[in-house]
């Protein structure tokens, strides 16, 4: 068998949870329209957009390995919630993103994306072992953030009009609505697999 | 005029805002509390487990002959074990000489390959019973299950899910490759592995072996299973023949070097003696080599894989990553059978060496007789993860 790194799809809903919380907070706090600690704002608008991107390829890169491989169809019922919840929430973290951004964002995602799939699959196959050993992930992925931020104030100061989606952006639109809805569902799947994976059990196996 | 009217629509900008911070305030809230609300729920649960254990049965170096029952009470008490061939006449009597909490009663002078029934009673009444059967003596096939690593980490695990699968099910033994428990100095995660595990411990007695996590702190697994009693140096390790198959099982919940040092001559003396049976089983908890957390493990690479090629051991099986694995390590096949009910790896990098993972709970039944052994790894829906047979 070839040696190559991928992440559980269990793994992927926990973290999702603590992702989909979070977002679910900063959109229900409404923080983006407060106009004090612009830099801050900045700043974190900026890690998280980047945070959610690259936890979407990740999220994308699992739930499509699990169903490329013929041992995840084992144990369906207990696996598939997961990996379905892992593509939904791959999708909509990745590709809405690009999506509902103009097109010039695919120029510094995409990049960015396979920059981060190739340091995470390639040169750092054992990633765990390597945040246990030597926190070395964690500086890798600080430096990547480091890059999308220079570059992203780089692209700013050159008056380039492409900073028109947020992240957090609320607007009570009758389309946001929906996806406010979305966003909670999904919120609420994601943590009852994950109570449920905690207990042994899944979204199609309750007992 | 205007005033007025300006001074309500600053009140109802006031009101309105006070609408809005409950409302965020109670979104907020309904975010942050399912998670630790569940901790705490499932805590709660799980330290309610009762103190009371029904018996176990397990054995030291000679299963066909001697075996040890035990159990657990909430008090200091005196138990008395009754035990025979026939269900309905137990003809054979043990009293226990000192009260106590953890009891451990030896039962010898058994015959080879006989079916036994026992029963204990405290004070007069009937406190739990069970049934095992001895080892045999010649090579007749029988059939043994595997699993490791029950504790319950975040959450409840799924150990009792393991143990629904098994409950009913008829094994000379089940094999136990260490983290039974998520803390070894903790008395209430054996009371709860005992409370789950009671289903099948009824019928089938518990080869342990000793995990990193069982042997926390001031470890209490040795106060509950004594296979290694008589070791030197506190050490869990003991081995026993069953039919065609010598089992060994080692102390190694880490791997270290100084727990290579205290045990590689009698590794080595007992795979000596037990070159006359076809296959050798060796168990101890860390794996080799292995494509979950923790990977590879030098020291037991350099200083006992070589053993284990030199006397031909058959498998080595390991628990500690939580998930199911099976590889070549040279000529020698690994398994490593973490699925038992902890919270499985989150991340794999399966090597060059593995031919089948699963990240899923699981188990494992092991079927052998003179010239074959056949592994088969369950889902526990009963799914089959993985059929492989070795011959001699």
């Amino acid at each position: 068998m070839s040696a190559f790194f991928f992440f559980t799809p269990t793994a992927v809903v926990y973290f999702s949870v603590l992702f989909q919380t979070l977002y679910l907070i900063l959109y229900t706090l409404d923080l983006m329209k407060n106009r004090r600690f612009q830099f801050l704002k900045w700043l974190m608008n900026n890690i998280l957009i980047l945070s959610y991107f690259l936890f979407g390829v990740l999220c994308l890169y699992t739930g499509i390995i699990m169903l490329s491989m013929s041992w995840s169809y084992i144990d369906w019922r207990y696996q598939l919630p997961s990996v379905i919840l892992a593509l939904i929430t791959g999708t909509y973290y990745t590709i809405a993103i690009i999506l509902r951004s103009k097109a010039f964002h695919v120029l510094y995602f995409l990049p960015s994306a396979c920059i981060f799939v190739f340091l995470f699959i390639m040169i750092f196959p054992g990633i765990i072992r390597a945040l246990w050993m030597g926190l070395i992930g964690i500086i890798t992925l600080l430096l990547v953030q480091l890059f999308f931020l220079l570059y992203r104030y780089y692209v700013q100061k050159s008056n380039i009009h492409w900073l028109n989606y947020r992240l957090f952006k609320k607007n009570y639109t009758f389309r946001n609505k929906y996806w406010t809805l979305f966003n909670w569902i999904l919120w609420a799947l994601i943590v009852t697999e994950s109570i449920l994976k905690l207990s042994g059990l899944s979204l199609f196996i309750w007992w | 005029m205007n005033g007025i009217l300006s001074k309500a629509n600053i009140t109802t900008q006031g009101e309105n805002r006070q609408k809005t911070i409950i409302i965020k305030s109670v979104l907020i809230i309904i975010l942050l509390i399912p998670i630790p609300i569940y901790f705490l729920v499932v805590n709660l649960i799980y330290l309610q487990a009762p103190v009371e254990n029904q018996p176990w049965v397990s054995w030291f170096d000679d299963p066909h002959q001697r075996v040890y029952v035990s159990w657990e009470t909430e008090e200091d008490t005196i138990g008395v074990i009754y035990y025979g061939t026939d269900y309905n006449n137990l003809s054979l009597e043990i009293t226990e000489v000192s009260a106590k909490r953890i009891h451990h009663v030896i039962l010898e002078k058994l015959t080879a390959n006989t079916k036994y029934y026992y029963e204990i009673n405290i004070g007069g009444e009937i406190f739990g019973e069970g049934e095992f059967k001895t080892a045999p003596l010649s090579i007749v096939p029988f059939k043994w299950v595997m699993i490791s690593d029950t504790q319950r980490m975040l959450g409840s695990g799924h150990h009792w899910r393991t143990a629904k699968a098994l409950k009913g099910k008829n094994y000379s033994f089940i094999a136990n490759i260490g983290d039974l428990v998520e803390s070894g100095n903790w008395k209430e995660e054996f009371h709860s592995f005992f409370h789950i595990a009671s289903s099948y411990l009824k019928k089938i007695p518990i080869v342990p072996v000793i995990g990193n996590h069982d042997s926390y702190g001031t470890s209490l697994f040795q106060d509950y299973f004594i296979n290694g009693m008589n070791n030197p140096h506190d050490l869990f390790y003991y081995s026993f023949n069953w039919s065609s198959v010598h089992f060994q099982i080692c102390h190694f919940p880490y791997g270290t070097e100084s727990e290579i040092e205290l045990q590689v001559d009698w590794i080595r003396n007992d795979l000596e003696n037990s070159l006359i049976l076809p296959f050798r089983i060796v168990m101890f908890h860390v794996p080799i080599i292995g494509g979950g957390f923790y990977g590879y493990n030098e020291n037991l690479d350099t200083h006992i894989l070589p053993i284990l090629k030199e006397y031909n051991v058959t498998a080595v099986i390991h628990g500690h990553e939580h998930h199911y694995e099976r590889g070549l390590m040279g000529d020698t096949m690994y398994m490593i059978l973490g699925g038992g009910g902890g919270t499985l790896d989150p991340g794999l990098r399966p090597g060059e060496n593995t031919e089948c993972f699963a990240v899923t709970p699981s188990y494992t039944e092991v079927y052998a007789d003179s010239s074959t052994l056949n592994l088969k790894t369950f889902t526990l829906t009963g799914e089959l993860i993985d059929d492989y047979t070795l011959y001699i």
